[in-house]
């Protein structure tokens, strides 16, 4: 069935997402990438190039290299402006030609042919479908797609007809903002005053949504369609310029590679320290005067980078102020506000935006992508994909068994979908053990005794067998309502036990919230004793097997080296009496090593072509028996 | 069916009864295509998930290597620069040629993991290769002169060239156009 795509069409950059499987997805450009710049070209030879390759060739091709088409849609000569600039002022400041129609429209010059904005727009548009196409290996042919709040009616309409020149049925033009607010599922919400912050790479945008009864309502927009990241990226340049020309006395402006390097360079260490308090931005070879070369080496701390951008983060409280006062609404009035456009993750901005509206804003959701996810969202209610979504529960907590030595040994493991399934296999633990218990845990602490207990019973009836011999199989059952079944099943026997746990997520969130905390606070301690256990486990198999090959071949081992293996298992007990973990550790490794002597003796008689099975391999059992056993019962 | 008066009442009862469970079972019937289509509907997105993720798998694998190859690049860059502006008195050094001794190592790790450099130089430019930062006097449409070298990495552009484009005008020299905003 073809799918209907969500498109963020943008003035710099645009994306393309799809639901599947109930989630929003972004999807990649051929290049490989999840933003498409909004360029588009005719090459020299008369080629149409879209998307980064058209971007790449912009500078030697820049009169027939058309960007920013967005900043054009719908709108006349002589019009006055809404939010943007005058349209005057606009075409004035790109490097493309721009014409008047007959009617005042605006046309565009690529390629010596004029253009009109919706008809670029779906040259972009086009390229999104034909690179979703390929990725979903299907045809698209309905999208829903996003205009700015404060696009009026023929600027909409221009974005529907762009849509419809690029083959799409436009299922519904939606604001950007709403599409942010559906993505993060406010839509699931009765009612309530939303403000969305979207500080993108060019544009600044702030609205003030209602939500009622699933309905959005646009209350108020500001905004600077002239302020962003790129902005930001700017005042960095500048002071790593000038910083460079106090300490070297060269000015790197007049250098366009060095100033290429730069720009990378600031913007790279700019996004570093949204996540770290300090980066070094080093760039040898910078420049080369004289004397020789030149390098810039110059520490940027998080504190001096807020310290450059301060006044233009605070350029955009202004607009949030008059959104608010458009709105008729105090900032307590505001219950969610939500961040957009890559810039918000700037810490920077975030507290910023927290101080201005007095609550910490939601965060979560990859803000370069939150606006294509929400479209992709409407465009799957409105083809009916996303109301029928089957809501699917998580096992809030890891769920297992006991086995040798307390360890608790997980069968499903915590934030599993629900219903679901896992059998595996386990072992007895001493020859000829009769029965098994089988103790159902819950939580996420690697002891049995720290855990939960949901309950217990036994399997009787086991074969008399040596240890590790007999299989068990374990089976966690756990249906939609998160009823647990449990039940051991003798392979050899066929004989079966089971119990039914009903209550296994009866645990409040804050109680599930307990144990994932205890067991974040205990696990250095956990791993220890895990550690300790394990080794005593595999201490005693190997005493275990160290016996039976005695026991098995006595007669063909020569007396010095059994006498010698003795010495070292009675070595290996006597440490298994003691705690000291690494005495433990030692006694095996000798035990290990006469053991290999008592191989490599046996390999060495003739008419000996059978080795003596476990010399080598301390761990006992048959191969797909899983390791862990049952405590002996 | 009985015959009889007593049996007839019981009989209209029953039609009566059976009506009613022929609608229910019409609706059960009805609900149980729904489960079906549903159960059939998340089966296929099931196996079309896990065979999408076997494919992501392998590229996930492939874009680790990218994207670390892509950092490593500008110390290919730097080493190369420093290379460029070596002072005479240190050419031919044992030591100089020590050290270029282990660029060519790491190039070389690089290009065994599917490192290319992208030829540029004399190429007629391509922006699907080479990125345009200006224009140079020289033939048109051809690259005069790489500033910053491109890459390949199994056979996909990991960077592309940063080049000078001849402008067949030699009255254009050097024009470097507006930045893009």
């Amino acid at each position: 069935m073809a799918k209907a795509v969500g498109i963020d069409l943008g003035t710099t950059l645009s994306e393309v997402a799809v639901v599947e499987g109930g989630k929003p997805k972004l999807i990649p450009s051929s290049e490989g990438s999840n933003l498409y710049p909004s360029v588009v070209a005719i090459s020299k030879n008369g080629e149409r190039l879209v998307g980064q390759v058209a971007k790449r060739q912009a500078v030697v091709n820049s009169e027939n290299t058309v960007y920013s088409i967005k900043r054009f849609m719908g709108r006349k000569w002589g019009e006055p402006p809404g939010r943007e600039l005058p349209i005057e002022e606009d075409a004035r400041r790109v490097s493309y030609k721009t014409t008047r129609g007959p009617n005042n429209e605006i046309k565009v010059v690529m390629g010596g042919k004029e253009y009109t904005p919706p008809e670029i727009s779906a040259m972009i548009l086009q390229k999104l479908k034909t690179d979703a196409e390929a990725y979903l290996g299907d045809k698209v042919t309905e999208a829903v797609i996003t205009v700015p709040a404060y696009f009026n009616d023929s600027q909409r309409q221009a974005t529907k007809d762009a849509g419809t020149i690029a083959g799409l049925n436009v299922l519904r033009i939606i604001n950007e903002p709403t599409a942010a607010a559906l993505a993060y599922g406010a839509d699931k919400k009765k009612e309530g005053t939303i403000a969305v912050y979207d500080l993108g790479g060019g544009t600044f945008d702030i609205s003030i949504l209602e939500i009622g009864e699933g309905t959005f309502q646009v209350k108020s927009t500001s905004g600077n369609t002239h302020l962003g990241g790129d902005d930001l990226d700017q005042c960095v340049i500048e002071w790593l310029c000038s910083e460079f020309k106090r300490d070297q006395g060269i000015d790197l402006r007049n250098d366009p590679m060095a100033m290429q390097r730069l720009r990378e360079a600031a913007e790279r260490a700019k996004i570093e320290l949204s996540t770290v308090q300090q980066t070094e931005i080093s760039l040898p070879f910078i420049t080369a005067d004289a004397s020789g070369p030149k390098h810039l080496n110059i520490t940027l701390t998080r504190s001096k980078l807020e310290q450059l951008v301060m006044d233009l983060v605070e350029q955009t409280l202004e607009p949030c102020r008059q959104a608010l006062k458009d709105a008729g609404l105090a900032s307590a009035q505001i219950n969610e506000v939500l961040l957009v456009g890559g810039q918000t993750r700037m810490p920077l901005v975030q507290e910023k935006v927290r101080q201005f509206f007095g609550k910490e804003p939601s965060k979560g959701i990859n803000p370069d992508e939150v606006v294509a996810m929400g479209a992709a969202i409407q465009a799957g209610v409105l083809k009916g994909e996303v109301g029928e979504v089957l809501l699917l529960d998580v096992t809030p907590l890891t769920l297992g068994i006991e086995t040798l030595g307390g360890v608790a040994t997980p069968l499903i493991s915590r934030n599993t979908t629900i219903p679901t399934s896992k059998s595996q296999i386990f072992s007895t633990a001493s020859d000829s053990q009769p029965s098994v218990e089988i103790h159902v845990l819950q939580g996420e602490r690697p002891m049995g005794a720290d855990n939960r207990t949901l309950g217990r019973f036994i399997l009787d009836g086991i074969l008399p067998a040596p240890r590790g011999i007999p299989q068990i199989e374990v089976t966690f059952d756990i249906d939609a309502n998160g009823i647990l079944n449990v039940s051991a099943r003798d392979k050899g026997t066929g004989k079966e036990q089971k119990i039914t746990i009903t209550a296994s997520s009866g645990l409040s969130k804050d109680e599930v919230e307990k144990m994932r905390r205890e067991a974040e606070q205990h696990a250095a301690d956990d791993v220890k004793r895990k550690e300790e256990v394990e080794i005593r486990n595999s201490a005693d198999s190997l005493v275990y097997t160290s016996e039976k090959t005695l026991r098995d071949y006595g007669d063909k081992i020569p007396a010095d080296a059994k006498q010698e293996v003795d010495a070292k298992i009675a070595g290996v007990k006597s440490a298994l009496q003691g705690k000291d973990v690494n005495a433990i550790r030692n006694a095996m490794q000798e035990l290990s090593q006469a053991m290999q002597k008592v191989g490599a003796s046996a390999y060495q008689q003739p008419g000996q072509p059978q080795p003596p099975p476990g010399g080598e391999e301390p761990k006992g059992g048959d191969e797909g028996t899983v390791e862990g056993e049952f405590r002996e019962v | 069916m009985a015959e009889g008066d007593e049996v007839l009442e019981a009989g209209i009862e029953q039609s009566e009864d059976i009506e009613t469970l022929q609608k229910a079972l019409a609706e059960e019937k009805e609900k149980a295509e729904k489960y079906l289509a549903n159960w059939q509907r998340s089966q296929a997105d099931l196996e079309n998930y896990v065979r999408r993720a076997e494919q992501e798998k392998s590229e996930v694998v492939e874009c680790a290597n990218r994207m670390l190859v892509l950092d490593l690049l500008p110390i290919l860059d730097d080493l190369e620069r420093a290379f460029a502006s070596l002072p005479v008195e240190l050419d031919e050094q044992n030591w100089t040629e020590g050290v270029k001794l282990i660029y060519n190592k790491v190039k070389a790790v690089l290009e065994t993991q599917g490192l290319a450099e992208i030829k540029a130089k004399g190429e007629c430019f391509d922006p699907c290769w080479h990125e345009a930062a200006g224009q140079l006097e020289g033939e048109e449409g051809m690259v005069v002169e790489e500033i910053r070298k491109g890459y390949k990495f199994r056979d996909k552009l990991l960077r592309p060239t940063m080049v000078m484009v001849g402008a067949g005008n030699k009255n254009k020299i050097q024009e470097e156009s507006s930045e893009e905003r």
